[in-house]
Parts: C-alpha cells; structure tokens; sequence
C-alpha cells in the first residue's frame, strides 16, 4: 500500500536524499544528547539542590502559568468563536502574535507593561505589586508566550463544535452558563486538553521572554531552560542532566497528543 | 393551555408565514415536501429562531410579539422539543440526559435523576439508564428523547420527524408509544412529519404546509376526502387532478379528460381514489364505464394488501389493484393495458387555488 501512494518512482529516488539529510538534521542533536548524558551521574546530578529548584521553579511556574490561561484564554476563545463583533479577524491575529513574535520582543513589551516605569508597573508598584525580575514575573512572561496555544486549540475547537447541543440544553430550561459548564466545555474536553498540554509545554521550555522580563536569579526566576543555558559554561554534565529531563517531558507530551499530531487541529 | 401563534420569517429566497392554533391535548401534524418550512415554523415558537413578524402565544403566555419587541428566551419557554437528529448530549448518560432538564430548572440532583429514572422505565428503557447515547439503538434514543422532553413537564411539545430515522419495525413500535403519550399530554402538541400514516395515526388534525405557506388544514379525513394539491392527494394516497369543468366534462391542466357527473363549472380539482379504477388487458367494450384510457404500465409497488400501479396515460393514473389481480392479468411493467373508471367514481369539487 505504501509504495504505491506515488506514482512518480523517479521523483522518490530524487527526493529521498534530502529528506534523508533533513530527517538527520532532526534526529542527531537527540543522539548527541543521549549519547552524551551522564547516565550513571544521573540520580547525584537531579539530587543536587541547584537543579532541584530549577525543577521545582519551572513545574510550579508553567503550571500556573498554564491555570492563568485557562482562566483567561478559555472565555477569550470563546468569544473569538462565538461573538461577532466589529474588529474580530484583528483581535484574532492579535491574540496569536506571540506565536510568532520572537520571544525576547514580548519580554521587553512585558517591561514596558509591567516593569517599573511601565504603563502598568508605576500604578501596581504604588500598591505594593512588583511583578519584574519575581517569579510572579516569571508566570507572567510564560503565560503571554503559551497561552496563544490554548487559544487556538479551544477556538478551533468551538467554531467546529456543533451548536445544535446548546439548543437543545436551552429548550431543556438550561441558562447561558448552565449551558457553557454542563455542555459546551465537556464537548470540546479533548480540545481543552490538549491545549492545555501544549500550553504547558510551551510555558515550560520558554527562554526568551522570561530572561527580560524576570530575570536569571536561582530560585526565584531561573528555570531549567535558563539553567540548562548556564550550567553549560559551569558544569556541563548539569545542563545534560537538565537537558534530559526537558526531553523526557517533550516526549510525553508528544505521547499524549499523538491523536492531533497525526490528524493536526482546525485552527 | 392553548397555542395560538402568527408566525412569519423572512430569509433570503424564502419565507415562512403561519396561522396556527393547537388547544390543549390536541396533536396538530404538520406536513409538507421538504423544505415547506416545518422545522423552521418549530424552531420559530421554540425560540430558537427569530420571527420576521407575528405573535406566539401560549396560553396565559405571551412568547413573542415583534410589534412590541417582546421575545421570551429559549430557556424560559417551556417547550418541549424532540429534535430529528435526537441531539442527546454524548457525554452524558440517559439518566443525565433525561435529568438535564429538571437539574438545569433548580430541582435537586436526587430527585431529578429519580425522575429521570421514572420517565426511563415508563418508556421501557429499564437497565439502559447509565448507557451514553452512542450505544443506544435509534429507537432507544428516540425514546430517551421524548423522556428527555417530557420530564421538564412543558407546556408544549414540539416533535420534528420524531420517527424518520427508524427502521420499518421500531417505527410502529414507537409510534404506538408515541401514541399513548400524546394521548396523554395535556397540552398542545406539534408534530412534523412528511410520513401521512404517521399524521394519520399520531394527529387529531393535520396542517400541510407548502413554499411556506399553509395550503390546507382539517382533520385527517377532511383533508384526504378533498385534498386542496397535487402534494396533499399523493400524501393521502388519492389521485388529483386540476382542471377546468364544462357541462360534466374536467379538461385536466397537463393533458387529458374527465366524464363526470358534476355539475360545476370552472376551475375544478377532481379526485379519484386508485381503487376505484379497473385494469383491462383489451379495451372494455360495453362496460358501463365512461372514462376509458389506454396507457403503459409503470411501477408496481405492493403497499400492505395492495398493488399500487401507476398508469402512463392521459393524464397519468395511480391504480390500486390486488395482488390476485396482478397474478391473474399476468401484469408487469411497460405492459399496454386499459383504465376504466365510472362517472361517479370521480369527486369534483371547486378548486380552492383558482389556478387553471
């Protein structure tokens, strides 16, 4: 079956060489790492209190990063999909910037927001709020970058859901929001959760915004990408280490979304 | 409770406008072609969709009333709906399905579900309660949802082809379950069928709607005794014919006469029941009857006890004849064969369209 799904054996022969290169390109940095990691060191390595709160200050700040989207990026989607208003098509582009706006961009917009002398950061700073260089910072500049990702994934799955089921909850007596919690969020449950999964995802690998924005002081703000970064230069097999775990934890994200890798979301 | 409701709804390229009025208890059948409008005048007094123009009111209840800009929400009506498709939640079981109602209205979640539970059993859907609908037959979901519609106790109930998706055998037998709760409901009940044994066997009175409009209403016998369209005598089973009358003689619009015993004249619409038309291999010299054609043999279609044939001949005849008959005249498709039909067979009525 698979040899005849083209019908040009030529052009197979012709391409197969660069899909080849392509295809290494993409899989030797995985064997570098694996080839490289201090197996045997392993268990000392992730022992050692550093990288035990690199651990800790990245699952604890991705995982409420992932929350606050959720409470946020859910109603944002829905209305994206689901409210006409004049302007949408710009909100919605607006919405997915982050995806493709470099992320050290979004952590000087997050300092000119929320920094000190920022449109925000001057009025939260009288009431005591500092956001910058804290790990408040942190779940912050993890946010603006992974959230997109949630919004997406619900939005696309919203606009394909089939309202005929809210009709029928609403002829059954059923308000608005008894509607959206019993109904609607259910139906889309899968999209939701694999929003949320690659919203985690993102969150937990992100470097670029979380260095401008909060910072690199251990405990507080350095998470493992930040780590990974600079162990290398100090204790290499650390930064293996830490490597490693990031892998393990892509993998079985990319486990858990195997449905929607091979069947990609409307978006 | 009675229902009267003025319904009109403007879209692009089509347009719906209704006179209806269902007094409690009553089950009004509301029939058409497809895309007469019937789901559309459904989803206008459910709410789901906005009148053009036009007032709903149910009993004490004043739903919609465009003049004034009142519009009642979905959610406040309470109107039952069983949807075609049945739309029961897939992520709930038939117990959370038939529950929704009653727990989404502010009834506890115990005694919702004991309801739920009672509606179940009275539809004989005992052990089936924690089934999610995907596993449920059609005739099982289809009764899941009438229990789902039910069990908020609503004022009126609006059926949409409650029985077309179900095969042959679970259709009687949902009808007849269908039948004793209606008999039952006390309040008005509407039901769009474009099944006329359904209108038939479920309807105290049927409304045929066509393009929108209604072409006819009356009870079940009215209307099959004098179908006012070619669409209501082919539902009910009669052949129509639309014509002009002159002196006993219908000139049928599309070709072809009919010797009468009418006296009117004018725009007619004559009506002749298939069983009331012989087949004839030769032509029937010295029968008594007046109209004699000559034509093809088209379709032969048993229907219970009964052959239905249809006649390419002028104009085109629908003929019920027994299966003893199609035995014994040895008859088949593109067969040359003879109609007769007396005078008096023919009913001839003023045509209520006008239209020649």
């Amino acid at each position: 079956m698979s040899s005849s799904r083209t019908w040009r054996p030529g052009l197979r022969g012709a391409l197969a060489v660069p899909a080849t290169v392509g295809l290494l390109f993409l899989l030797l940095p995985l064997v570098g790492l694996l080839a490289r990691a201090p197996w045997s060191g392993l268990p000392d390595l992730l022992a050692d209190p550093a990288v035990r709160q690199a651990l800790q200050l990245s699952f604890t700040s991705a995982t409420l990063a992932t929350l606050l989207s959720l409470v946020v990026g859910i109603p944002l989607a829905w209305v994206l999909a689901r409210v006409r208003f004049p302007g949408r098509r710009l909100v919605r582009a607006l919405v997915t910037l982050p995806l493709v706006l470099p992320p050290v961009v979004g952590g000087v917009g997050l300092l000119y927001a929320f920094g000190r002398r920022g449109l925000l950061g001057g009025p939260l700073e009288s009431v005591g709020i500092t956001l910058p260089f804290t790990t408040a910072g942190v779940v912050l500049a993890e946010a603006f970058v992974a959230m997109p990702f949630l919004i997406v994934t619900v939005e696309g799955a919203l606009a394909g859901a089939d309202q005929r089921f809210e009709q029928a909850a609403a002829t059954l007596g059923a308000s608005g929001w008894t509607t959206f919690r019993r109904i609607t969020l259910p139906l889309i449950g899968p999209s939701i959760a694999a929003g949320t999964v690659l919203c985690f995802a993102r969150a937990l690998g992100e470097f670029g915004a979380t260095i401008t924005f909060a910072g690199n002081f251990p405990g507080t703000t350095q998470t493992m990408p930040l780590s990974v970064y600079l162990a290398l230069e100090t204790n290499p097999e650390a930064a293996l280490a830490l490597a490693l775990v990031l892998l393990a934890v892509s993998l079985l994200i990319l486990v858990a979304l195997r449905e929607r890798w091979l069947r990609p979301a409307r978006t | 409770m009675t229902l009267h409701a003025r319904v009109q709804v403007d879209r692009a390229g089509f347009s719906l406008g209704v006179d209806l009025t269902a007094a409690g208890g009553e089950t009004v059948a509301v029939l058409g072609p497809n895309g007469a409008g019937k789901s559309t005048l459904l989803g206008a007094l459910a709410g789901l969709i906005p009148l053009s123009a036009g007032r709903v009111e149910l009993g004490p209840a004043l739903l919609d009333d465009v003049a004034t800009g009142r519009r009642v929400p979905v959610e406040q009506r309470r109107i039952g709906v069983v949807f075609q498709e049945y739309r029961l939640f897939p992520h709930l079981s038939a117990r959370e399905n038939v529950a929704f109602g009653p727990r989404s209205t502010g009834t506890a979640k115990h005694a919702a579900r004991a309801d739920a539970d009672a509606w179940l059993s009275r539809l004989g859907l005992d052990g089936l309660a924690d089934v999610r609908p995907a596993q449920l037959s059609g005739g099982q979901a289809q009764r899941v949802a009438l229990a789902r519609a039910l069990c908020r106790q609503p004022d009126l109930l609006l059926l949409d082809e409650p029985l077309s998706s179900l095969d042959v055998a679970t259709r009687s037998d949902v009808r007849s379950v269908l039948r004793d709760l209606l008999a039952e409901f006390a309040g008005p009940a509407l039901l769009v069928t474009h099944d006329p044994i359904d209108a038939l066997a479920l309807a105290d009175r049927l409304v045929v709607l066509e393009e929108g409009a209604v072409v006819q209403s009356g009870t079940p016998t009215e209307v099959a005794r004098r179908p006012a369209s070619p669409y209501v005598a082919k539902l009910v089973g009669l052949n129509l014919f639309r014509g002009t009358a002159t002196r006993g003689v219908v000139h049928v619009a599309g070709g072809g006469e009919l010797t009468t015993d009418s006296a009117l004249d004018g725009p007619v619409l004559a009506v002749v029941r298939p069983s009331s038309i012989l087949l004839d291999r030769s032509e029937p010299i010295g029968s008594s009857a007046r109209n004699r054609w000559a034509g093809r043999l088209g379709s032969l279609e048993a229907t219970g006890d009964r052959v239905r044939i249809s006649v390419a001949s002028t104009p085109p005849l629908l003929v019920d004849v027994t299966p003893q008959a199609v035995a014994d005249l040895r008859l088949s498709a593109g067969d040359e064969v003879w109609a007769s039909l007396k005078a008096t067979d023919i009913d001839v009525y003023p045509d209520p369209a006008g239209r020649v």
